[in-house]
């Protein structure tokens, strides 16, 4: 109780700091609510309306389908070509936060650019909601390694300018504007320029960006790669307590176990190159996840040996 | 001491700036004092301040000093300003569309480097030896690298950015307008500076060309009355002048693309 007590005095608004980040109940052992509910710990003190629907309700995910998908990146005179990805088959549920996770050049940024349409497959269809996807599109937020904002527009702009180049109205897109910079914690900084953002700061734009058109699917790709560990846990943390209250499905793709177990619904390990499908593990560890907690945790112990096993010594037999 | 992006606070460079030529004159002046320059092969600076008052006054072939500067000024910046109204879009095609590319890129290349000296004769046939010749030849050598530039810009633009263009959903015209523009523009106005470097230094090869005013000629004139110290005065007004015009494009550059270079 002393916990919760001591967290409602505060303003709110004074609550979030990046520095400060969410706390450690002495108490319970579980994870105190900072700010805008970063963590899911406690929802009551977000349940006041202020930011529209409830949990899980605003956007309705999609389904996702790679069916024998194979790409590979053509050769050029004497330089080979490369096989990337072979013959990847995976179906993904509406709404969950599957992590594709694989050594370094493994070509799991090749599955997630075919899912962004950025790259067509050599083979293969990629099927979102049972249909084929030809194209880039809105449909597919995408957050990249690199925040990638534009330095001409400010924070605001740069969140909004999905809906503003659609034509949306003006009104409801300052609404859903208002909502996702209170959920990435960036209320206050606006009417900043990107380059006067830290690299967190700048991913929490990149993420708002990506979640205002309230895609059915948001595609990640080591989102989070390029931040300190501090700053990383933190955005871990946001990414799941915004997901839990809006309704994505998430393909993120990690080369960091912890991340993916920290993150994931389900977990799938690729292979060294050419990539394909090593292991599809259900990780279905009750949520809210505190990481403290999470580490000393036995089943999390065994399942990061066997991902790491599988990740690194392929023919090694468990 | 030693780094890239590192600045000097504006007050400590410009003093440094201001140190630096006040030190050169004074040296150019002790040498003088000291008999170490003959007066007609490098008068001092005195002599030049002299001069200076004197033209002030009379004005050089009955024309006044500052008629001299306006006129170059004026030719110049006639021909800044086609060139860059012709050359910014041309080279954004260019950068755009790779048939339109390769089809110009052989002129481009072939007239660049070119000294456009070289093209005084036909530019008197062809466009007499009015104002009209002058003005093309200036324009002529900023066209070529404000398109060579401007078409890299555009080539330079990230493949993040465009890739996030298409997740967007922006249309063609959205994403040359709201991406690939604003990107392009820091390196635009890069080449434009280059550009009217460039240009500056054809205006006394244009002033040769039958001109009877201009400070370009007015070197030319005054170098064949052996006038040294007017040779000299007409050479720092074009450095000088030269210089003002590229710090008003700085100064352009920093209102227009305040994110050049932070990203």
């Amino acid at each position: 109780m002393g916990c919760q007590r001591e967290r409602l005095a505060a303003p709110p608004e004074t609550l979030w700091d990046e520095r400060q980040g969410p706390g450690l109940c002495p108490e319970t052992g579980t994870r105190t609510v900072v700010g805008t509910g970063v963590v899911g710990g406690d929802e009551t003190i977000l349940n006041d309306g202020s930011f529209g629907p409830g949990p899980g309700e605003s956007i309705r995910g999609s389904s996702i389908a790679f069916e024998a998908v194979s790409h590979r990146y053509p050769g050029r005179g004497k330089v080979p070509g490369t096989e990337a990805v072979e013959d990847f088959s995976v179906s993904i549920e509406p709404g969950s936060l599957v992590c594709l996770l694989g050594p370094s050049g493994c070509g799991k940024s090749t599955v997630l650019n075919v899912l962004a349409g950025f790259e067509k497959p050599t083979s293969g269809r990629v099927l979102v909601d049972g249909r084929e996807i030809s194209k880039p599109g809105p449909d597919r937020g995408i957050v990249f390694q690199e925040a990638n904002l534009l330095p001409w527009r400010k924070v605001l702009a740069n969140i909004t300018m999905g809906p503003d180049l659609a034509g949306r109205p003006k009104k409801e897109t300052k609404l859903k504007a208002k909502r996702f910079i209170q959920l990435t914690g960036l209320s206050g900084f606006e009417n900043h320029a990107p380059y006067e953002l830290s690299g967190g700061m700048k991913q929490r734009v990149a993420l708002a960006r990506a979640w205002i058109s309230e895609p059915p699917i948001l595609v990640m790709d080591e989102p989070f790669g390029a931040l300190d560990a501090q700053t990383r846990i933190d955005m871990q943390e946001l990414l799941v307590g915004v997901w839990e209250k809006t309704g994505s499905t998430i393909l993120f793709v990690t080369h960091d176990v912890d991340e993916a177990l920290f993150l994931a619904d389900r977990i799938l390990v690729m292979t060294p190159r050419p990539g394909r499908l090593a292991k599809d593990i259900p990780w279905p560890m009750e949520r809210p996840r505190v990481y403290e907690n999470l580490v000393v945790n036995p089943e999390y112990a065994a399942l990061k040996r066997e991902i790491l096993l599988a990740m690194r010594r392929p023919d090694y037999n468990i | 001491m030693i780094g890239a992006g590192r600045e000097l606070s504006p007050g400590v460079a410009v003093g440094i700036s201001v140190g630096t030529v006040a030190a050169f004159v004074g040296a150019w002046h002790l040498c003088g004092r000291l008999g170490l320059l003959s007066p007609a092969i490098l008068p001092p600076p005195e002599e030049i301040w002299l001069t200076t008052v004197e033209i002030l006054d009379i004005g050089y072939h009955q024309i006044p000093l500052w008629k001299h500067v306006g006129v170059s000024v004026a030719r110049a910046l006639a021909a800044f300003a086609l060139a860059i109204t012709a050359g910014v879009p041309l080279g954004l095609a260019m950068g755009l569309f790779p048939v339109l590319s390769s089809a110009l890129e052989p002129f481009v290349q072939f007239f660049r480097p070119l000294p456009k000296i070289a093209l005084i004769p036909l530019a008197i046939l062809w466009l007499g030896i009015g104002e009209v010749s002058k003005i093309f030849l200036i324009f002529l050598s900023t066209l070529f690298t404000v398109v060579v530039g401007s078409a890299a810009s555009v080539k330079g633009v990230g493949q993040g950015k465009l890739r996030l263009g298409a997740a967007l959903g922006t249309n063609s015209w959205q994403l040359i307008y709201h991406i690939i523009l604003p990107a392009s523009l820091p390196g635009i106005f890069t080449s434009v500076r280059l550009a009217i470097g460039v240009g500056w230094t054809t205006l006394i090869a244009s002033e040769m060309v039958a001109a009877d005013s201009g400070m370009g000629w007015m070197v030319m004139n005054a170098s064949s009355y052996m006038r040294t110290d007017l040779v000299l005065l007409g050479i720092i007004l074009l450095g000088v002048t030269g210089y003002i015009l590229d710090y008003v494009l700085v100064l352009i550059e920093r209102a227009c693309v305040p994110w050049a270079g932070k990203e």
